[in-house]
């Protein structure tokens, strides 16, 4: 069984389709990618995983359990994580307080055991520190744990909103656009990065991405999004060669 | 020091302090002593607001509003229903425990109406939460207003005066306690995730209106405590003490502070209260400032907004700076 299946899925504000009838399927451990021109859909998409739209039709499946009613935090809790497009951090938050609202998610210590803080809260909190600090040390954050994540550098803010959605513990992990607004150099590490979390952490990884050369280079399948419907799938050597893709770049050759 | 002791030890330090205000606040006269109080009635107010505007970041601007719930709650709980449990209890050391269980009366509707106001009101964000918030504030008032038994607009006299020093240091020093550690702990981080970015909180399975609501809960049940106080203390309440004007003096309380600074807030609210008085006796060359006060109070506002916009203590990490001096101390 797939870890994650859209069936039929068709979101439409107003008059505009913005996604048409999408059908795909994505497995456990897998990388994918999702890629199509300018206002595709492709963070649409997104969107109705995530359930921050619900789809006018068709149904979202994860692991087997339709997601669609759920809440996005509740859609976060069953395992999916995700990061922006434009990066979403929590600015006014030093960096390990910006994971520590991952935990608390599930947290034993309610909000009296909060303001009490005694033994239980305190080893409680102590296990937190510990798996922070082994995430940080993973992607060579940790000197930064005390900053203001508003403070940190472009290349960090993008890191650390991957290493706060790894710290949901999350069995599908999306990227949106993690490679803009970086150099050919701060690129090559980032396609080691995605590969490098997918064999740790034994994840799924969807990213949408405007960059041929990380998605060409990393992604095993692509799905082609164009005006909302898909309009290829395959490897990357299929989707290269596909007539359709080359179009929907391109435009139709001249006769 | 184990680290479950250290917040208790601040929390004994707090209740000491208490202690020593109310022996000194005794003995200075009444003029005096009713600044000293209203600067702790606004502290309690002051912080409570903090937890929903500054920590949270939900604009609410109804906070008198709780406050004259849980002044008329406690009032009715001592004057009607206390009466009948315990007797006569004014000038015995039941009168505390009277007081004690009308604080508690107050805060506890203020905070089941928090929940009532709460849940469809926070949907809204931004301006329209304050509308909203403003608009319940002023029912609140209406509403107390036009029910005769409550006495109308002229409230309720004679409410006996239990309300001393310690109590209300006592719980600034508790609220002071509760917040530090809840905007703290892992729990709370969902408060301030909220305020930074709902939708990345979302995201993270962060509860977003269960983390609002429950703010507005607990602000409002502590600015139930602190009418409770207020009315236990003036001996007479009225629903034009809690008007739209107690909200905004709160609110810049809050702002002057610096938004999610508790102590900051402490100071602003100490400070607020203290210049309008101070300056009712000021002289410089032989000009009074009695008459215009409050110009110059709000000329005051205006200077610090354009000099320090995140409030005066706001943006500073004291823990930082302590780390920082000790480092410079051992190089």
């Amino acid at each position: 069984m797939s870890l994650l299946a859209l069936n039929n899925v068709t979101i439409r504000f107003g008059g505009l389709t913005a996604v048409g009838n999408l059908t795909e399927t994505f497995e456990q451990g897998s990388l994918s990618g999702i890629i199509g021109p300018n206002g595709a859909g492709k963070t649409t998409v997104f969107n109705l995983i995530t359930g921050v739209y619900d789809p006018t039709e068709g149904g979202i499946t994860f692991g087997g359990r339709d997601i669609v009613p759920l809440k996005p935090y509740q859609i976060a809790n069953v395992g999916i994580a995700r990061t922006f497009q434009n990066i979403r951090l929590f600015g006014g938050m030093t960096v390990s307080d910006n994971i520590r609202v991952a935990f608390n998610n599930n947290a034993k210590s309610g909000l009296f055991a909060s303001v009490m803080q005694l033994f239980n809260y305190q080893r409680e909190e102590e296990n937190y520190h510990k798996q922070i600090d082994h995430l940080l040390d993973m992607f060579g954050m940790l000197d930064k744990r005390n900053e203001m994540a508003k403070n940190l550098n472009y290349g960090d803010q993008r890191r650390l909103e991957i290493v706060r959605a790894l710290a949901c513990k999350p069995k599908l992990l999306l990227l949106d656009e993690p490679a803009a607004g970086m150099n050919p150099t701060e690129k090559q590490e980032l396609m080691k990065l995605i590969r490098y979390i997918r064999d740790t952490f034994n994840i799924a990884i969807i990213l949408i991405e405007h960059d041929m050369k990380v998605v060409m280079g990393i992604c095993e399948r692509i799905t082609v999004i164009d005006y909302g419907h898909k309009i290829a799938v395959g490897t990357p050597e299929e989707v290269k060669s596909n007539p359709k893709v080359i179009e929907a770049y391109l435009g139709e050759p001249a006769h | 020091m184990s680290k479950v002791a250290r917040p208790y030890l601040f929390l004994l330090v707090g209740i000491i302090v208490a202690f020593g205000l109310s022996a000194w606040a005794d003995g200075i006269n009444p003029y005096d002593q009713r600044i000293v109080m209203n600067i702790g009635i606004n502290m309690i107010l002051a912080a409570s607001l903090n937890l929903i505007n500054g920590f949270t970041g939900q604009f609410s601007l109804g906070h008198a509003g709780f406050m004259s719930i849980g002044a008329y709650g406690a009032a009715i709980f001592t004057t009607m229903i206390a009466p009948g449990m315990f007797g006569e209890v004014a000038g015995t050391g039941m009168q505390d425990v009277a007081l004690f269980m009308g604080l508690l009366f107050g805060g506890i509707i203020s905070a089941l109406i928090g929940v009532l106001v709460g849940i469809p009101s926070l949907r809204l964000k931004g301006d329209y939460l304050a509308i909203v918030t403003l608009g319940f504030g002023e029912i609140i008032r209406v509403i107390i207003q036009n029910i005769p038994s409550l006495g109308g607009s002229l409230g309720i006299a004679n409410i006996p005066r239990y309300t001393t020093f310690f109590w209300v240091f006592f719980i600034v020093a508790i609220v002071v306690f509760f917040i530090q550690q809840l905007t703290k702990s892992t729990y709370g981080q969902g408060f301030l995730a909220v305020r930074d970015d709902e939708i990345a909180a979302e995201a993270m399975g962060v509860n977003t209106t269960r983390y609002k609501v429950e703010a507005f809960v607990i602000g409002a049940f502590f600015a139930g405590v602190a009418g409770g106080l207020y009315g236990h203390y003036n001996e007479l309440i009225r629903p034009a003490d809690f008007d739209f004007l107690k909200s905004v003096e709160i609110i810049v309380m809050v702002i002057l502070g610096g938004m999610g600074s508790t102590y900051g807030v402490l100071f602003a609210a100490a400070l607020l209260t203290y210049v309008p008085e101070f300056l009712r006796g000021f002289e410089l060359f032989g000009v009074k400032f009695d008459s215009f006060r409050m110009s110059i109070y709000s000329l005051v506002l205006i200077i610090l907004m354009l000099t320090r916009p995140q409030g005066l203590f706001g943006g500073i990490d004291f823990k930082k700076l302590m780390k920082k001096e000790i480092k410079f101390g051992n190089r």
